[in-house]
């Protein structure tokens, strides 16, 4: 019996071990799928567009009105 | 210790919330200070000039979201409206004007001929398009890449064919003109119909995405084109559909924009596709396919006309402007890749 429920649980580890196999394989190949940035590299860039886009608005703004 | 943890955690949620929500952050803080230089801006006369404005490029950019969504894009778009608005405008053009394109006609046509017209030239283009990412399995990019220029071409040619060389195509009959540029006077003030019509593709373009079998068609192909095929998706006709849907809105809005500018020359509808496409990022339209709904599209038009309004309204070097344009839509797509990122 123990024989028996071993070898049960070894296949269904075998089969669990395929699903996510599986899953990977049909992953949709996107846009974004070869990116290789990190979560961190992400901020900072998203960070760094942020304060260029506000220098260069206020930049735009002081030359129109008080330049 | 629990302190420091709902501290951590906070603070987090905080950063995410910001890295998130950074676009509607900034363009808060633009208004606020627009408004605090000339509390003019905040006026509801001026909030109809930006839907106006909005609503043709809203039109556009409702065709170009399929597209995205289908995890592709449509750098044609601005040419083929330009062609489209010349042939439509050249049908409308006053019977007493001396230069105009077709003498022949000496009265005014049924406004339905040149929007048809319109429409069928746009459909071809996209058909031409969506045969090639079909059928031919090319890239949406390269393929629209090259229908943008042989839709200038055409527009060019089309233009130049004109009696007295090529002049910009203008002197419409009153018809059109009010036809696009009336509004309906609600208490005290006018609802521009313009921004009816762009409410009324929206509609009809929400019940294509949400209420039909091509909408859904167009979201699991997007999504996971090989899973689509599996589920019995016609892929190719699905895209074709989402491309005639275009062609058949692109063709509207070339009509509606002959009428806002009154006059079509080669320039029109130069750069209309980076604002659609800019517009859809920025309403949450995702590069990488399957995602993207209609009030995002309509979001991220307005907020993308907001934008060119302040900066505008500021009096922003127009050099400048596209500087920040272009760093506003690198902003959005960086925030797109990154949900993607966070997400897996």
């Amino acid at each position: 019996m123990d024989d028996e429920q071993k070898v049960k649980a070894e296949a269904e580890q075998e089969e669990n071990q395929e699903l996510p196999n599986t899953t990977l394989m049909s992953m949709k190949e996107n846009v974004y799928d070869h990116l290789n940035v990190s979560l961190k590299t992400m901020n900072r860039v998203i960070a760094l567009l942020v304060i260029a886009i506000i220098v260069f608005t206020t930049f735009g703004i002081w030359q129109a009105h008080i330049k | 210790m629990g302190e420091t943890k709902t501290r951590k955690w906070d603070k987090e949620r905080i950063n995410e919330f910001l890295l998130n929500y950074a676009l509607y952050i900034i363009l808060g803080i633009m208004i606020i200070v627009v408004i605090c230089i000339n509390p003019k801006f905040l006026s509801v006369s001026n909030f109809i000039k930006i839907l106006t404005q909005a609503s043709t490029r809203g039109i556009l950019a409702l065709g170009v979201a399929g597209m995205i969504v289908l995890a592709g894009t449509d750098l044609s778009a601005g040419r083929i409206l330009g062609c489209c608005a010349a042939v439509s405008a050249s049908l409308v053009q006053s019977v007493t004007y001396a230069s105009r394109m077709y003498p022949g006609i000496t009265e005014d046509l049924p406004l339905i001929l040149p929007l048809l017209a319109s429409i069928t030239i746009g459909v071809i283009f996209c058909m031409i398009n969506g045969f090639g990412v079909a059928k031919l399995k090319l890239h949406a990019f390269i393929v629209s890449l090259g229908t943008q220029l042989i839709a200038f071409g055409c527009t060019c040619i089309y233009i130049d064919s004109q009696e007295g060389g090529a002049q910009a195509i203008s002197s419409f009959n009153e018809k059109f003109i009010n036809f696009v540029n009336g509004s309906f006077p609600i208490g005290n003030f006018k609802l521009p119909y313009l921004i009816c019509y762009f409410a009324i593709a929206a509609v009809v373009v929400w019940i294509i995405w949400n209420k039909t079998t091509l909408g859904k068609n167009m979201f699991a192909i997007g999504g996971n084109m090989e899973a689509a095929a599996v589920s019995g998706v016609n892929i190719s006709r699905s895209i074709m559909g989402v491309y005639l849907v275009a062609g058949v809105l692109y063709g509207i809005a070339a009509f509606l924009e002959a009428g806002r500018i009154q006059s079509v020359n080669t320039g029109t509808g130069l750069n209309y596709d980076l604002d659609a496409i800019s517009g859809c990022v920025i309403g949450g339209v995702s590069f990488a396919g399957g995602v993207g709904t209609i009030p995002g599209v309509i979001i991220g038009v307005i907020i993308l006309q907001v934008i060119n309004y302040s900066l505008n309204f500021l009096g922003v070097n127009p050099y400048l402007q596209y500087i920040i344009k272009g760093l506003i839509i690198i902003l959005a797509v960086s925030i797109d890749v990154r949900k993607y990122i966070a997400k897996k």
